[in-house]
């Protein structure tokens, strides 16, 4: 490690409001996806207006979790030019908007600089409509998710318990400070045995980015592991809608409402 | 970073290991009690991060690299793979991560002139097989290397006159051969360690009685059917011929036509496809001038906009005294 290529150390500062968040995890399977769309939900229910944007661009698959069938989506965009706001579809069960991505578009996958950096300006402009803007980013560290990360006022990166899941998440972080500017980071531990669980795995988290990395990303949520996500990402429904009082809800409304309290 | 999990009967004991197996520089991330009986303790090492490209540099490198292959309209899926793989090596220089994407997607295979199978050269009509036999032959000749040419295209007007022309230049023998009898006694009569080329008739690869036809001529004789396919043309029609004329045991490619486009994704599809090696590149009207030898640098140069004749040296036997 090399003090030369990592920014300034940076205090705990408050953290500031975020209308556009992204969503990463180094690791697959820890439940990125699922957190976009029931974050999505449980911020519409604090009456914001939100556009969650599957930028998973290789393997998309927000629309399958809500059981959507777009119209359009962001394969169109870019096959044929045409203005991201038609690839907008409004999921009325959870009073949100999506645009879909599309699975298997490898054009999506490996769209030029160019291209990504347009896409990512027309979404911006879109999202000045919305109250928040979510994009639920691809797994992994590679140039299409830091590029559209860089682009957020701030992310969530989530983790498990898992040492594979805390260590890629590390080095998603790590990635992001040193090689796309990225700075405001907020951990949410998903799939936690208990809430003094999920702090025990931020901690670790947290003591790798202080020691390591200088900086101390805050904690944003804890989601508890509940068999009733499951059922509802079976269902293709968010669970909020699905099982509105169960404890992963309960969580996830605790972590809008801890967004919500910073709207921007 | 590395990221372990330490057991032991006390706190000491576990840190005791986390220092003996991390060393030093290990960080203790997290501790807990186990019963009664155990600690466990997380402890993380982070690698140095001395050999990492410079942020900007790393994106730069493979946006360059995916505008290159968007602008040469290489397929999605290829230039998915290829962009992938330049990620990986995580070099600064476009060039260099592009060739070593390339060199472990493709074959790089070039023609050697001696000690060689006779060569038979084999595509659709003008695809610019004579002026490659042309070429090979002209290269090998500059090396002091025997050389033969056989035409079997006895159908084109004017096919073997233009052979002729070349190898009378040349001061080469050159025969006509019918059929595969034919042939066989033509490669008999050249000598053995002569390199070998042999001309055909342009086959339409869409059409099993031409590839029928040019598999009973080259089946009676040893040769290595080598495609000639000129660059530039639609992506699926290439990957297409690739594939057709792979199914006759072609193994690589000699691209022609490269001064006259400026997009080589079809010539990328088409390797692709059919997986064939490349072996050749023609990238000047001049026969003497000869054909560029490729290899990953010379076509990663190629793809990131650098003109044939600065993207590698020629043959080094080659000559840019035109044959006329």
């Amino acid at each position: 490690m090399t003090a030369a290529v990592l920014p300034k150390p940076q205090p705990a500062a408050v953290p500031k409001r975020l209308k556009v968040i992204a969503i990463a995890s180094g690791k697959g399977g820890v439940g990125k996806t699922w957190l976009a769309i029931a974050l999505a939900q449980a911020l519409a229910k604090f009456k914001e207006r939100v556009l969650l944007f599957d930028g998973d661009l290789g393997l998309a698959n927000v629309d399958i979790q809500l059981g959507l069938m777009p119209r359009s989506d962001l394969g169109a965009i870019v096959e044929q030019n045409r203005p991201i706001a038609s690839a907008v579809t409004a999921y009325a069960p959870g009073g949100f908007d999506v645009i879909a991505g599309r699975a298997g578009t490898v054009a999506l996958a490996a769209l030029a600089g160019d291209r990504l950096t347009r896409l990512a300006d027309d979404l911006l402009t879109l999202g000045e409509s919305y109250d928040r803007v979510i994009l639920d980013l691809g797994a992994g560290v590679e140039r299409t998710v830091r590029q559209l990360c860089r682009r957020a006022d701030g992310c969530i990166v989530v983790t498990t318990d898992e040492p594979t899941a805390l260590t890629d998440a590390y080095a998603f972080i790590k990635l992001g400070l040193t090689q796309a500017g990225i700075t405001d980071f907020r951990i949410v531990v998903n799939m936690a045995g208990s809430i003094g669980e999920g702090e025990r795995t931020y901690g670790t988290l947290l003591r790798a980015c202080q020691s390591f990395l200088k900086i101390e990303p805050p904690l944003a949520g804890i989601i508890r592991r509940d068999a009733r996500v499951k059922d509802s990402i079976r269902a293709q429904t968010p669970v909020g809608i699905r099982h509105p009082d169960c404890p992963a809800t309960t969580d996830v409304l605790a972590l809008a409402r801890k967004l919500n309290a910073l709207r921007p | 970073m590395r990221l372990r999990t330490f057991t032991g009967a006390t706190l000491q004991e576990a840190i005791r290991q986390v220092r003996a197996e991390l060393g030093p520089d290990a960080v203790i991330l997290e501790t807990r009690r186990i019963g009664r009986r155990s600690h466990e303790v997380r402890a993380g090492l982070d690698a140095p991060e001395t050999a990492a490209p410079a942020a900007d540099a790393a994106n730069d490198t493979l946006d360059r690299i995916a505008t290159a292959l968007a602008f040469h309209g290489v397929p999605a899926r290829l230039a998915d793979r290829l962009a992938a793989a330049a990620g990986e090596l995580a070099s600064a220089d476009p060039v260099l991560a592009l060739a070593g994407a390339l060199d472990s997607l493709f074959a790089f295979e070039p023609v050697a002139t001696a000690g060689a199978r006779p060569l038979a050269l084999v595509g659709a009509p003008g695809a610019g097989k004579t002026s490659s036999l042309a070429r090979l032959a002209t290269r090998a000749r500059l090396a002091g290397q025997a050389v033969g040419a056989i035409t079997c295209d006895l159908v084109r007007a004017g096919a073997e006159a233009q052979l002729a022309v070349y190898t009378r230049r040349l001061e080469i023998p050159a025969f006509r051969a019918a059929d595969g009898d034919g042939l066989a006694r033509a490669l008999t009569a050249l000598p053995n360690d002569a390199f070998r080329l042999i001309d055909t008739t342009g086959a339409n690869p869409r059409e099993p009685r031409d590839l029928q036809q040019l598999a009973r001529i080259l089946g009676q004789c040893d040769a290595e059917p080598i495609l000639v396919l000129p660059a530039g043309g639609d992506t699926l029609e290439m990957a297409d011929q690739a594939t057709g004329f792979a199914g006759l045991g072609c193994r690589r490619i000699v691209a022609t036509k490269l001064d006259l486009v400026l997009r080589l994704g079809g010539l990328l599809a088409a390797a692709d496809a059919g997986r064939l090696a490349f072996a050749e590149f023609g990238c000047s009207p001049e026969i003497g001038a000869g054909l560029m030898p490729v290899n990953p640098v010379s076509l990663a140069r190629l793809l990131l906009g650098k003109s044939p004749a600065t993207a590698a040296t020629p043959a080094p036997a080659a000559t840019r005294e035109p044959v006329r």
